[in-house]
């Protein structure tokens, strides 16, 4: 991405060892980093020993995706004085369409970035992930739900009669 | 694939947030995946009980809920450990449930409260015993008679307020208005009473939004104290009503009126005309700070006095900019349309807003033939008008004549434009 030299670069550091070279901008979607920045606004590399490198590569992308639109969005307002209400909306339409193929990832990495999202304080990521997360969930059976998240059951079959007479509505299967 | 079980390993607050999105029956079924799944959804901060009446109270739908469903909301938040931040009660009841509602408004109020709570009775209004919930912020009650709690301090948090059908004390509702220091909406219609109609005095610092439909249940409406008020909407709920009861209103409304004169916009339905032009009108009388005002001119019969009214209403707006009128008749149109022209042809000096402020009109018809006399009226008579916009469901509705008409008429101001806006499209017109 073509960038004004002017404008800092960040080193991230994942937790294999691994080199994210980022624009100051997109190290700041990261809440957590930003205060850091904001505490010690000279450090320009910081290590996250809790991310590796395959989810960090995918926050950062997920970042970038996200400062370019809202970029594109300013500079269409300045150049126009206002932004068309069309325009905006399928803007928006287009970061939804890349949200929706960025979630397009296994339950595993799925996991993976709620954590990486939670710890770095991204909350579009935060509330995209815990968002499919939900939506793999809705409508499904406790038994698909096992199946999908690869969840060991532990619950002898009484005590799992027990909990489904506790709520029997709550496993009807309509809807 | 074997597979790790990793979604069980995320950290409880995360797995409690994923559940929070889900409609609470399909949390529940997590609570059968295993072990540490078992209790989770007794974690879940907020709850959200009930259908959306207000979305098809329009569409005539009578549903209320089973005993069986209530009996569920009330195992539910005995199960909840609490606190709740956010709790919605938004259904309709029948009678016979108002004890089981009682037991659970209670409840609530020992789990932490309510946020939003929605209440509607079907049929006949029952008694409720308002808890003194801390968090409540929005209340909206329906045929409901309403008694506060013992020692009631007030809802401190409450943002709207809306009563419709509801029975309450003249004493308890101005406690309530006047104890709900956040306020920022109040809607009160239609009230029931059993004695003395209301008489309601509106303290509130910062309410903004205020919304009446005026009727026998209410003898008098002052705003002593709302310096944010912007928008104020007056209704007259009952169509067709007889000179004698207009006249038992006509002071109501005034008092209403005069009593709001710092707001800014100002929605009035046309059977306020009607009360008004049975009462003698203060003649120095000025809505200093009103921008806005939008009049829904939907009349079965109309006489001189009602235009007289509403020409008092211009008047009385010197620094008026806006002006929105809903103009349909259901009654004797023709005699409508005779009356607008004679008098329009008549007064215009003296009206400050026409001379000075009046930049935008439009009117919304689906006949814009019958409002054509007064867009002519305002096109000869506002002086600095910008904007004169016919608003009309379809094109269809548009007879080409009307074009031909706006083309003729006289314009006064050298810049102002005529746009006839239908299926959401807009042309502009031509004027001289």
């Amino acid at each position: 991405m073509a960038r004004s030299s002017t404008e800092n670069m960040i080193t991230l550091m994942s937790s294999d060892g691994e080199e994210f070279m980022v624009t100051e901008k997109v190290a700041r979607e990261c809440t957590t980093i930003r205060n850091m920045l904001e505490d010690d606004c000279v450090i320009t590399n910081i290590p996250l020993p809790n991310v590796t490198s395959d989810i960090l590569s995918m926050v950062i992308e997920y970042c970038m995706e996200h400062v370019a639109a809202a970029e594109k969005a300013a500079a269409e307002t300045a150049e126009k004085g206002s932004s068309s209400a069309p325009a905006a909306a399928k803007a928006n339409k287009d970061l939804e369409e890349w949200d929706k193929a960025f979630m397009n990832v296994d339950v595993y990495t799925l996991c993976d970035l709620i954590l990486a999202a939670n710890y770095l304080n991204v909350s579009g990521l935060l509330d995209l992930t815990i968002q499919t997360a939900a939506n793999l969930i809705k409508g499904k059976s406790p038994e698909q739900i096992r199946k999908t998240f690869h969840i060991q059951n532990d619950l002898s079959l009484e005590e799992e009669e027990k909990i489904r007479s506790q709520t029997p509505w709550a496993f009807e299967k309509s809807e | 694939m074997g597979g790790v079980d990793r979604i069980s390993a995320l950290p409880d607050e995360i797995k409690i947030s994923i559940l929070s999105r889900l409609k609470v029956k399909y949390a529940i079924r997590t609570s059968a995946l295993a072990r540490s799944w078992r209790h989770l959804w007794t974690h879940l901060p907020c709850l959200r009980l009930g259908l959306r009446p207000y979305q098809d109270r329009l569409g005539g739908n009578t549903a209320s809920v089973t005993t069986d469903w209530i009996e569920r909301a009330h195992h539910l938040v005995s199960s909840l450990r609490g606190p709740l931040d956010l709790f919605e009660l938004i259904h309709r009841f029948t009678s016979d449930q108002a004890p089981l509602i009682q037991r659970l408004l209670h409840l609530l109020l020992q789990k932490g409260g309510v946020e939003k709570l929605y209440l509607e009775f079907l049929y006949h209004p029952q008694l409720v015993h308002l808890p003194p919930f801390h968090s409540l912020k929005v209340l909206q009650l329906c045929k409901c008679h309403v008694l506060l709690p013992n020692g009631f301090q007030g809802f401190r948090s409450l943002t709207t307020l809306e009563l419709d059908h509801v029975q309450i004390s003249s004493d308890h509702l101005n406690f309530l208005i006047h104890t709900s220091n956040n306020l920022t909406t109040f809607l009160g219609s239609e009230f029931l009473v059993s004695e003395d109609p209301l008489s309601i005095t509106i303290t509130s610092p910062l309410l903004r939004h205020l919304t009446f439909e005026i009727d026998d249940s209410i003898e008098k409406v002052s705003v002593s104290s709302a310096p944010c008020l912007e928008k104020v909407e007056i209704m007259d709920c009952i169509l067709n009503r007889t000179d004698s009861s207009s006249k038992k209103l006509a002071p109501v409304a005034l008092g209403l009126l005069v009593s709001v004169a710092t707001v800014s916009s100002l929605n009035l339905e046309s059977n306020i005309l009607r009360s008004l032009s049975l009462v003698t009108l203060p003649i120095d009388f000025s809505f200093s700070q009103l921008r806005s005002l939008s009049f829904d001119f939907y009349i079965d019969t109309m006489n001189e006095r009602m235009c007289d009214a509403f020409f008092w209403l211009l008047r009385s707006m010197p620094f008026l900019e806006e002006l929105n009128l809903l103009y349909e008749y259901s009654g004797q149109i023709n005699r409508v349309v005779i009356l607008m022209e004679e008098l329009l042809g008549k007064e215009s000096d003296g009206i400050s807003c026409l001379n000075q402020t009046l930049k935008s009109v439009t009117i919304s018809t689906s006949d814009i033939m019958n409002a054509i006399n007064f867009g002519k009226y305002i096109l000869l008579n506002a002086k600095v008008l910008k904007l004169m916009k016919f608003h009309c469901l379809k094109w269809s509705y548009v007879e080409p004549g009307i074009i031909e008409e706006l083309q003729k008429a006289e314009v006064t101001p050298s810049n102002a434009k005529v746009v006839i806006f239908c299926d959401n499209e807009g042309v502009t017109i031509n004027v001289k």
